[in-house]
């Protein structure tokens, strides 16, 4: 289980102190899909990267039940341009220093699984905004992470490409048991998706709170149930 | 297939072709040296042979040096914003302003030739290595973190290679600039080499030896062009950010 308890985040941008987060608080269960979403510019993201390692709260705190192993999907996909689809999978392991073989044998199941076999040589710039996100979400799963971080995975994906996308990681979540925190401001994919979502307000950012999305799955799109529910997260985050 | 055998067939023999062409240029430049001038053969081509090592030579140091740099230079902001007008105002400092001082301090001599090619090509390699680096995306430094390339691995596994594209472009500048200086440079302390060459020639009046001392240049030139910087240059594509 994460505990955020009171996170605060301030940037210091020319002397100028701009509040990101404003103690935030929540808890995510242990394999749970928790989704956070709210408008652009809300610190969704700085969350994220909290939460990530990637930098430091000004005051409050993270608190992991288990040591997180940390998988982790860019929105712009954040592939290494100089590394085929491959050597990419595989840079993780690569620098867990794991040995040849069984990097592997890793990254060739990888590769069975997100259907891009026959394009293991590709470089990234040879391939489509769909496929590179296949390989950005293969390369945060080599490492065996038991926490998997997306930061507007499938935003910038055209609609068809993100549909086929949402049910490869929820495959992926249902498969391997792992914790999954995605960060979205698509109100109908956090639905589609979550256990629970956080809904952000803006300047500063903060929880304002957490619902339980209790929706049967596999989640039908047009049924009544999902509309109420739509609403109710469109009046949250509006107000 | 077999079309695409053909095109196979067609590429090889223009391969073969240009290579042939290399070698008959070369030739031509032999026996027309034999031919017509006075001047020892193995002096003279060991002279050009003596101005190519020197070009390797300070191609060499000048990427160290600069890839140095760069490591220095980006690794803080702070750092950056002191020592990069610093770099640029140095820049512009002409390199033949330290020639007198070079020959003080280590005679007439290569190493004087050496020196002032390194200061001469160290400055667009170094330069297009600062812009290349400011230009990798911020997602990618994170996702090197991510992945647990900290430090030398990152700049083994992530930096470096993203770099290539920039060694090479910065590269083939200089190494253009360094053919000028070397010319001038060895005309000045007097070495063996195509620069006091083709001096000697034109106060001579010999212009065959001057004809075949620019042909060779050029050859010279065309091959290193043609054989190293193209290939690395169209591979360095593939490494492009986008």
């Amino acid at each position: 289980m994460l505990t955020v308890k009171n996170l605060t985040k301030i940037f210091t941008l020319e002397k100028e102190k701009i509040t990101a987060l404003e103690n935030v608080n929540f808890e995510v269960k242990t394999g749970e899909f928790f989704t956070v979403i709210g408008p652009s510019g809300c610190g969704k993201s700085t969350l994220l990267r909290l939460l990530a390692g990637l930098d430091t709260p000004t005051s409050g705190s993270l608190i992991w039940d288990e040591k997180p192993s940390i998988g982790f999907v860019f929105q712009n996909f954040a592939l290494f341009p100089h590394l085929n689809v491959f050597a990419n999978i595989e840079f993780g392991l690569k620098m867990q220093g794991i040995d040849k073989n069984r990097r592997e044998t890793i990254v060739n199941e990888l590769l069975a699984e997100i259907g891009l076999k026959e394009f293991k040589d590709k470089h990234p710039q040879e391939l489509s905004g769909g496929m590179k996100q296949r390989v950005g979400i293969a390369r945060s799963l080599a490492v065996d992470p038991n926490t998997l971080l997306l930061d507007e995975p499938f935003s910038s994906l055209d609609e068809f490409t993100a549909e086929t996308l949402r049910d490869l990681l929820l495959k992926i979540w249902v498969k391997r048991k792992i914790t999954v925190i995605l960060i979205t401001h698509l109100i109908r994919e956090a639905l589609e998706l979550s256990d629970r979502i956080a809904v952000i307000t803006q300047a500063p950012g903060t929880v304002k709170r957490v619902i339980d999305d209790t929706l049967k799955r596999p989640r039908n799109l047009r049924s009544k149930d999902f509309f109420t529910f739509e609403d109710q997260l469109t009046n949250l985050i509006k107000r | 297939m077999r079309y695409t055998h053909n095109i196979k067939a067609i590429r090889k023999r223009k391969h073969i072709l240009k290579i042939s062409a290399v070698i008959t240029a070369l030739l031509v430049i032999l026996i027309l040296f034999l031919g017509f001038t006075t001047l020892d053969a193995k002096q003279f081509f060991g002279g050009f042979l003596e101005s190519s090592a020197r070009v390797l030579i300070a191609y060499f140091v000048a990427l160290a040096v600069a890839m140095v740099t760069v490591l220095f230079v980006t690794s803080t902001t702070a750092i950056e914003s002191v020592f990069v007008p610093v770099l640029d105002a140095l820049q512009s400092f002409p390199s033949f302003a330290l020639f007198p001082l070079l020959i003080v301090w280590f005679g007439k001599g290569s190493l004087d030739v050496i020196i002032i090619l390194v200061l001469e090509m160290i400055w667009p390699i170094l330069f297009t290595l600062i812009t290349a680096q400011k230009q990798i995306k911020q997602d990618i430094t994170e996702a090197s973190k991510i992945f647990g390339a900290k430090g030398i691995k990152y700049i083994l596994y992530v930096l470096l290679p993203m770099l290539f594209p920039a060694i090479i472009t910065g590269s083939i500048v200089a190494w253009g600039e360094a053919w000028e200086t070397l010319i001038a440079a060895e005309i000045i302390v007097n070495v063996a080499g195509v620069g006091t060459y083709l001096t000697k020639a034109g106060s001579n009046g010999q212009t065959q030896v001057l004809i075949i001392g620019i042909l060779l240049l050029l050859l010279i030139l065309f091959i290193f062009n043609k054989y190293v910087w193209l290939p690395l240059l169209n591979m360095s594509t593939k490494y492009q950010q986008q």
